[in-house]
């Protein structure tokens, strides 16, 4: 590869890292596994890159490698791993820390390919039919899947919901 | 207004709901992303250049008859630098804790008990942690004790939570013996012995504290209280009438559960585990080894673990300016000792080791840098001190330590004092 192409590729990760990184963590729910999944991403990138530099949107791939990593690692681990086992219930969060873990708790009682629909739709804003596209899935199961996530989503969080929401939330 | 349907979350809800994932401080990115995947795929590369250029080695071979002779490899008693092209790239989650460990509950008492233990204290006394302090650990069970500071106007106390109950009987049962004193939930046994006496000649003390539930399921706490005494007479900050109020107020059921051993530490512990983590990777990735990373021990509350390819290793660093370190190692070469004591110049043999490897700089600063590579926490007569804890607390395998090469690598990088430093900031918090 060229030097400068190899430039890009550095830049392109820079620039790329800290939205990648954090939906990663949307999806596994620890920074640490969320890293492993970007870098594992930013590898099979690199591979590709004589192709990827020349797409208009070499973030979407990147993103999308991202959600079919994490999507292959799950069908060979099958379980979550650290907050399954940490299980935190829904009681009322005290402070931002147990926000997290309470939303992220609930984001991993999700299976897998339901988790990144909710993240694809609903922190990435992707439509329904990109969604389905970096998914390899059909439109109709998108909003199935989503529909049924966000039903979980409830029922996981329970009566803690409200107060997770911020303040500022105006949502009728 | 808030939505609060009983059915399910509108889009925007569940927008407002996954951002708020990110309200607070994100850890550190980690470092060299990039070049590690840059060197992944160079790898990737040269394997399949080799694989092709192999097989048309043997062919040749093979039609011209030829025999290969391997190359036995030229002399590298001079060569220190490291391998790093097959070196696949670090884990961030290989051998790491994914359960709560003792050192997450060890560390969340650290934290936790001043704020909960000052409020239910007399007027006047407040209970800080003093990260100075480490506390003493268990000879016999490999648990800590932590160590906290009391403080009464302008004199400080150490408070140390008992751990193996080392002393308890003996000062209660001291003629006269002790006598229980009832309260909520349980008894209470107090007493306060003199000491050998304080530096500045004054009067010292020991006060023991108990609280036995009457529910054997439950563990007693024991506290230990020592310092030198106000008056003439040796005398504590907390008499028995103010440890029975203590335990009969509300607040002591949150203190009992913070220190039952067999309530593992919070999700919140666990994640502040992994942010310190973070922090320290973000520091060390460029220092260490390609394949090592640093993490916290689970069994040992301030140590660090060195994780490599084929397990963990008890770790700890040093770098003085205090100039040579032994008379039998010179400077600008590497120096080692397996634990006798004896430091023995090294050659970059490339065999893992464990042991302490001392380097001292020939550049005039004086500094001199050292490296503990150690096993697995254990527990008995024999150990290093440094490995001493929760044996059972560390299921990784026991790597092999460090190779004279990557140790000289870490030795020799510019800054070892600042990422050091920079290191223990990220542990104490």
């Amino acid at each position: 590869m060229k030097p400068e192409h190899v430039d890009e590729f550095r830049a392109f990760v820079m620039g790329s890292q800290g939205h990648l990184r954090r939906s990663a963590y949307v999806l596994c729910g620890d920074w640490h596994l969320a890293e492993d999944l970007v870098q594992s991403a930013y590898d099979r990138v690199f591979r590709a890159w004589h192709r990827v530099r020349a797409m208009d949107l070499p973030d979407a791939y990147a993103r999308k490698v991202v959600y079919r990593c994490f999507l292959d690692s799950k069908a060979r681990q099958r379980e979550s791993t650290t907050l399954d086992a940490l299980g935190d219930g829904p009681t009322a969060p005290a402070d931002d820390a147990d926000i997290r873990l309470t939303i992220l708790a609930a984001l991993a009682d999700l299976a897998p390919r339901t988790r990144a629909v909710v993240a694809l739709r609903y922190w990435e804003d992707q439509s329904v039919e990109q969604t389905a596209a970096m998914l390899g899935i059909s439109t109709g199961t998108v909003k199935s899947m989503a529909a049924r996530g966000l039903a979980q989503l409830r029922e996981r969080l329970g009566e803690s919901f409200s107060t997770l929401l911020p303040d500022s939330t105006d949502i009728r | 207004m808030k939505h609060t349907s009983e059915n399910d979350i509108p889009e925007l809800a569940a927008r407002a709901l996954i951002n708020r994932l990110f309200d607070g401080v994100e850890p550190p990115h980690r470092a060299g992303m990039a070049e590690s995947s840059i060197t992944h795929g160079a790898e990737v590369s040269r394997r399949r250049v080799y694989t092709v250029a192999g097989t048309a080695v043997c062919v040749l071979a093979i039609a011209a008859g030829a025999v290969v002779v391997a190359n036995r490899g030229a002399d590298n008693r001079d060569d220190w630098s490291l391998v790093t092209g097959t070196v696949p790239p670090t884990s961030a989650s290989a051998f790491e804790d994914q359960a709560p460990t003792y050192s997450d509950k060890i560390r969340e008492i650290q934290a936790e008990l001043p704020g909960l233990l000052t409020p239910l204290l007399p007027a006047g006394l407040t209970v800080r942690y003093d990260t100075t302090r480490q506390g003493p650990i268990s000879s016999r069970t490999g648990d800590v004790s932590p160590d906290f500071m009391v403080r009464v106007g302008a004199k400080d106390y150490v408070l140390q939570i008992d751990a193996d109950n080392t002393g308890y009987e003996d000062a209660f049962t001291r003629n006269p013996a002790t006598v229980p004193v009832q309260v909520v939930g349980g008894t209470i046994r107090v007493r306060t012995l003199p000491s050998s006496g304080s530096d500045d000649g004054g009067s010292a003390f020991s006060t023991w504290f108990e609280y036995l539930p009457a529910d054997t399921s439950k563990p007693p706490i024991r506290i230990l209280i020592y310092g030198d005494s106000v008056s003439a007479s040796a005398q504590g900050p907390l008499d028995v009438e103010a440890f029975k109020k203590l335990v009969n107020a509300p607040g002591f059921k949150a203190v009992a559960d913070l220190l039952d051993p067999s309530v593992p530490a919070s999700a919140t512990a666990v994640r502040q585990r992994y942010e310190i983590e973070t922090r320290i990777a973000a520091e060390t990735a460029w220092i260490l080894p390609p394949g090592f990373r640093l993490k916290l021990s689970p069994a040992i509350p301030w140590a660090l673990e060195l994780v490599g390819p084929r397990g963990v290793n008890t770790f700890g660093w040093a770098d003085t300016a205090d100039g040579a370190p032994d008379p039998t190692c010179r400077k600008a070469t590497l120096c080692y000792d397996a634990g006798s004591g004896a430091l023995k110049q090294v050659a970059p043999d490339s065999k893992p080791r464990m042991g302490r490897y001392v380097y001292a700089a020939s550049d005039g600063s004086g500094k001199t840098g050292y490296l503990t590579v150690l096993g697995k926490p254990a527990l008995g007569m024999n150990i290093d001190p440094a490995v001493m804890g929760k044996a059972d607390a560390e299921a990784a395998p026991e790597g092999p330590g460090l190779t004279p090469q990557q140790a000289m690598a870490i030795l020799k990088a510019p800054n070892l004092s600042l990422v050091i430093a920079n290191v223990e900031r990220a542990m104490a918090g």
